[in-house]
């Protein structure tokens, strides 16, 4: 968490390798993957939902879905077309729409989908309920919750504190690009003066 | 609405449209006098080229300025294997031809797709240029006068088809034709599969088909070697059309002008660049120089650009445009 501009979205994008950082290293299971590119971090399980959603405004969903499939990492495939639409049963009605035509809860969710199609080991949402409806926000944590609870590790970056700590189970506040707070969601409630410093609350 | 993502037609309408005009090109040989058969075969190989380059402009999103150089080469590797005074069957050129641009559109492509954007534009106007002078400042195809070829054959096992002289710029014309059409149907087969999704996706947002765990840098080579490949097989046609070859086939003007017909016929469809062929080289071209002989490259460039301003998505914008108003459904704001 952090306020706007404290280096949450560019510390994800570094993570993802869509920048280079300018100091630090990257490890996946022990590996240093600072140099890797973009897509072996991927391959190697780590999935990206990006502010903005990031839709394909002209392919259609069922396109968005079959382009994102892949065995995990260690070869899994816990996660396909059929289960993710068991998942988002909005985006089984609207297969053949384009991403344009969608609504941006859907968008929101053909994101997702397109995410967990990837068979991650570590998914990271950026502002994912950001501009939506309170009813679809509740459905996006909804699933969040369900993403977690199926051994997904799961980096969530939003604005809600009390959103955040119903999911989360641990916090880190970004001042900065430092991290100002690490704890658990208990512990940041715990001390109302960080919160009214670093987040605005 | 099945292929919302593509750019091919969207309705059967479009389909039959496209059906129409190519069942119109094959019929016009019946009614055309010869000259205009010439001109007909010339423009249906410079929509093959403007096609190719299209795989890489329109689908992939590269903008390349060397492209013309595979074209250029392979129709100087016609002359190149052929002995001087013999003639060699199609059997042999077409491949030697498809071989010399594969290799040289996947070298260059290897290099120069390590940069994006004007980089990338400027680096494969370089390796362009640098293939135009090869023949331009060397003696190996003619240097600067260029060169001529022999007539081609069809020969098998020893068997020669000859033709009678007035046949031949009607064989060029339907082989040209087939040759399009094919190139047409192979390309939009292959958007259609998920090597073009991939493709579009590329074109779209190239870091988001990363983080899905794409190596773009392999698919955009592959395109880019296909592109060059498909080049090759226009500017193998092209020699046997013309049975010429010089140094302005291979040089960056080529490139301009097939990156014109593009913008001319609409970047956003993959016939566009068929239309916008046909309608600059068949038409436009030969309008231009027939009604304004001493001012030719003026009238082109006024109507190039009064076209460009007026339809930003090119002639095929035209009929598009009205149907995407009667069948597109409301639209969501999707952030591109």
């Amino acid at each position: 968490m952090g306020r706007n501009g404290m280096g949450k979205t560019t510390l994800i994008r570094s993570i993802m390798g869509l920048v280079s950082p300018r100091r630090g290293r990257l490890w996946i299971d022990g590996r240093d993957a600072t140099d890797d590119p973009a897509f072996l971090r991927a391959r190697a399980g780590l999935a990206y939902v990006p502010e903005g959603r990031g839709i394909f405004a002209s392919l259609s969903v069922a396109e968005h879905l079959a382009v994102a499939a892949r065995p995990g990492a260690d070869g899994r495939t816990d996660w396909t077309v059929p289960r993710v639409l068991e998942l988002f049963p909005r985006l089984a009605q609207r297969l053949d729409h384009s991403g344009a035509q969608l609504s941006g809860g859907e968008q929101q969710m053909l994101a997702v989908a397109r995410a967990l199609l990837t068979n991650p080991r570590l998914l990271i949402l950026d502002e994912a309920t950001e501009g939506l409806a309170p009813i679809v926000r509740e459905e996006i944590w909804r699933t969040v919750r369900l993403i977690r609870d199926s051994g997904i590790a799961t980096l969530v970056v939003d604005k809600s504190v009390s959103d955040v700590a119903a999911v989360a189970d641990r916090i880190v506040v970004l001042v900065k690009g430092e991290i100002a707070f690490e704890g658990s969601p208990a512990e940041l409630q715990a001390d109302p003066d960080l919160m009214h410093r670093h987040l605005g609350v | 609405m099945s292929s919302a993502g593509t750019l091919l037609p969207r309705t059967r309408l479009g389909m039959y449209g496209l059906a129409a005009g190519a069942a119109a090109l094959a019929c016009l040989p019946l009614i055309a006098p010869p000259y205009y058969i010439e001109l007909g075969t010339t423009a249906l190989i410079a929509a093959m080229l403007a096609l190719s380059l299209q795989l890489l402009v329109g689908c992939t999103g590269l903008v390349s300025l060397g492209h013309g150089a595979f074209y250029g080469l392979a129709a100087y590797t016609v002359y190149l294997v052929t002995p001087a005074n013999g003639a060699l069957p199609v059997w042999l050129t077409l491949p030697a031809a498809v071989l010399a641009a594969a290799l040289a559109s996947l070298v260059v492509g290897a290099l120069s797709l390590r940069t994006k954007g004007f980089f990338f534009l400027m680096v494969t106007l370089a390796f362009g240029q640098m293939i135009f002078f090869l023949f331009h400042d060397t003696k190996i195809g003619g240097g600067t006068d260029g060169a001529f070829l022999a007539k081609p054959v069809l020969a098998a096992f020893g068997y020669e088809l000859s033709l009678p002289r007035r046949q031949r710029p009607l064989i060029a014309y339907y082989v040209s034709l087939a040759l399009l059409v094919a190139m047409y149907t192979g390309l939009a087969l292959l958007l259609r599969s998920l090597f073009g999704r991939v493709l579009e996706g590329i074109r779209i947002n190239e870091h988001r088909m990363q983080a899905l765990g794409y190596d773009t840098y392999r698919y955009k080579l592959a395109a880019f070697a296909l592109a060059g490949i498909l080049a090759g097989v226009a500017g193998h046609m092209w020699a046997m059309h013309r049975g010429f070859v010089n140094p302005e086939l291979v040089g960056w003007h080529r490139s301009a002008e097939a990156l014109l017909m593009i913008l001319l016929g609409g970047l956003t469809t993959l016939h566009g660049p068929i239309i916008g062929a046909l309608a600059y080289v068949g038409v436009l071209r030969e309008v231009a120089s027939l009604w304004f002989p001493e001012r030719t490259l003026l009238v082109e460039g006024l109507v190039i650009l009064a076209i460009v301003l007026l339809l930003p998505r090119g002639l095929t914008g035209l009929s598009r445009h009205r149907l995407e108003r009667k069948s597109e459904p409301h639209k969501a704001g999707a952030d591109d």
